[in-house]
């Protein structure tokens, strides 16, 4: 049959693309048009129009980017099972009345067949023949035929039957004239389409290099748009550059001028310390009155900072000694913004950071709390209640919950780290946090002396003895008053 | 009118493309997908029996064009492309059935509510 689809994105490539795709398409459109029972003029008329279809389908995919095989197979796809179309060509063409009276005719027909053979037959039998044996045959005859007119009909119908038989065997001959014509005329088709499908691949290997060609153009020709631009603005910045060049006198060299106000003059010099990439990110002078004021800005974190008139320094317009300074730079705003200006030993006002601070002046301390321990050693011996995990432990908890809590590793802090070795309290901290240590701890050893514990009436004196074997020191008995008792005892009490 | 008699969708949109002027099948598909921006397609299993159908009834009339490439040969055959159009009588066709569909749309909106939404909360409340 016809193979009319000639579609390539690369014509060089074509021979090797297109059998597969002639033969998918051609096999599907031989498919309808074999089970169509229409005259072949207009079978052609349905493979051509179906043919177009799937070319410009195919066509259209391939310019949307599929490959022409993808192309083809979705184009095919598309038009469905070869035998649903084909059914319902058949219904668009015959409608349902003409349908009915053709399967009406054909069960008439076969209905006649029947009779016209069943008569013949019959009529063979009923004729005597030379080796036959009429005589037989001739009462059944006789017989069966007893009606004259019911003879009559058949040998009437007998010779339609032959009749018929003439118009088949005219019909049949008819056809296979029909049939060479096709095939002369299908020839014929096929030569044409092969030329047809060169021109058509010439065709679309032009319309691609066409459209390359505009998509080309296209481009060089926004690049010289947008190039022309940027030449317009750069001429027009470098107009206004010798415009403004011509029109402002030269200026003199600049020279530093401090500020009438001195606080604002020390920020100022901090800011410009800020900017130095120096080391020790700058030792500045300051331009004032201060001058003997070194400030020095420890690490880069101070560029976070910014110095404005909201926390600008308050400065008196006298001589300030460094202290004072420090306490200036303390007092407005450093603090809340995590700073802290230091005096150093060498002359120098340090700021930074607290964490950076405290970061720096960490140490190992250890705590000898053995008198707090026999203390209790001794409360507990003489029957007296002692907090529940001992005071050293007290001790620790007091300090990790009062003293900088986010300062220790037990609260996920970083800096400060405490834990009990014996009787000591080992701690490693910052320098402030150690100043609070020492303190908590002198607060308990003086309230430890003043313990003061109740006497009831009805308990017996009693002497008590060491328990541990190493420790030979003779503990007073004590005396119990009749004092409210501690928070410890009434826990106890309650027990 | 009953349910069952409501216009044919594919006839309508068929007869109402083609009363714009001539065009053939892949013409067809192509502009009905694009004007319901793909919710519609007239599928070539549908679209060209249902063009036959119509041809027969004496709706619309088909003529056959030969394409030929430019650089063609004159005496070598081209393509052949089958363009449809409207016949008077399809014309009245498509009138009748802009018509019913006209009617059987302002059968069924008589039946929708005017807010869904506030429709169902009023049902279930």
């Amino acid at each position: 049959m016809t193979a009319p689809l000639r579609i390539h994105s690369d014509p060089a490539h074509a021979p090797a693309h297109t059998p597969n795709r002639r033969d998918a398409a051609s096999a599907w459109l031989d498919r309808v048009t074999a089970m169509l029972r229409v005259p072949a003029s207009e079978r052609e008329a349905i493979r051509a129009e179906l043919n177009e279809h799937l070319r410009e389908r195919i066509r259209d995919l391939m310019l949307a980017g599929a490959t022409e095989h993808a192309a083809t197979s979705q184009a095919i796809s598309e038009l469905g099972d070869a035998a649903v179309l084909a059914r319902r060509y058949q219904e668009a063409i015959e409608p349902s009345s003409r349908r009915s009276l053709m399967h009406v005719g054909i069960a008439t027909a076969a209905t006649a067949a029947l009779v016209f053979s069943g008569a013949a037959l019959f009529q063979s039998n009923a004729t005597p023949t030379p080796g036959g044996t009429p005589a037989a045959t001739a009462p059944v005859a006789v017989g069966s035929l007893a009606d004259a007119e019911t003879a009559a009909r058949m040998v009437e119908m007998s010779r339609a039957m032959a009749q018929s038989r003439d118009i088949i065997a005219q019909q049949e001959r008819d056809l296979a004239r029909a049939r060479g014509e096709i095939e002369s005329m299908q020839l014929r088709v096929r030569s044409a389409e092969e030329r047809a499908a060169a021109l058509e691949a010439d065709m679309f290997q032009a319309h691609r290099t066409s459209q390359i060609a505009r998509e080309d153009a296209a481009r060089a020709a926004d690049d010289l748009r947008k190039a022309a631009r940027e030449r317009d603005a750069a001429m027009s910045r470098l107009r206004a550059l010798e415009a403004t060049a011509a029109a402002t006198p030269p200026t003199p060299p600049a020279t530093y001028q401090p500020d009438p106000n001195p606080a604002r003059e020390v920020l100022n010099t901090l800011k410009i310390a800020d900017g130095d990439d120096s080391e020790t990110l700058g030792m500045v002078m300051a331009q004032t009155a201060i001058r003997e004021a070194k400030v020095y800005l420890r690490n880069e974190r101070l560029a976070e900072i910014k110095l404005d008139g909201s926390n600008a320094l308050r400065l008196p317009n006298r001589q300030l000694t460094l202290g004072e300074l420090v306490d200036l730079i303390n007092a407005t705003g450093s603090s809340p913004m995590g700073l802290e200006a230091r005096q150093m030993p060498d002359g120098r006002i340090a700021i930074d950071m607290i964490d950076s601070w405290d970061r720096a002046s960490r140490a190992l301390v250890i705590y000898d709390l053995s008198d707090l321990a026999q203390r209790e050693r001794a409360r507990a011996l003489s029957g007296l209640s002692v907090s529940r995990g001992g005071t050293i432990l007290g001790i620790m908890q007091v300090i990790t919950k009062t003293v900088t809590p986010d300062l220790w590793q037990d609260n996920d802090g970083e800096l400060g780290a405490i834990s009990v070795l014996d009787s000591s309290l080992v701690v490693t901290a910052p320098e402030r946090s150690h100043h609070q240590i020492r303190w908590i701890i002198e607060q308990v050893r003086s309230s430890s002396s003043r313990v003061e514990v109740p006497i009831l009436s009805d308990l017996p004196l009693v002497d008590v003895t060491p328990v541990e074997a190493g420790d030979r020191r003779e503990v007073p008995p004590l005396r119990m008053r009749g004092n409210p008792a501690p928070i410890e005892s009434k826990g106890e009490a309650g027990k | 009118m009953t349910f069952f008699d409501a216009p044919e969708p594919g006839e309508l949109v068929v007869l109402s493309l083609l009363a714009e002027g001539r065009k053939y099948g892949y013409m067809l598909s192509k502009e009905a997908a694009a004007r319901s921006e793909g919710r519609l397609r007239l599928t070539p299993g549908a679209l060209y029996p249902l063009l036959k159908q119509l041809e027969r009834q004496g709706l619309i009339a088909s003529t056959v064009e030969e394409i030929k490439a430019e650089d063609a040969e004159p005496d070598a055959s081209g393509r052949k492309r089958k363009w449809y159009r409207l016949t008077p009588k399809g014309k009245r066709r498509l009138e009748q059935r802009v018509q019913a569909h006209r009617t059987w749309r302002g059968i069924l909106d008589a039946f929708l509510p005017e807010d869904p939404l506030d429709s169902t909360h009023r049902s279930r409340g």
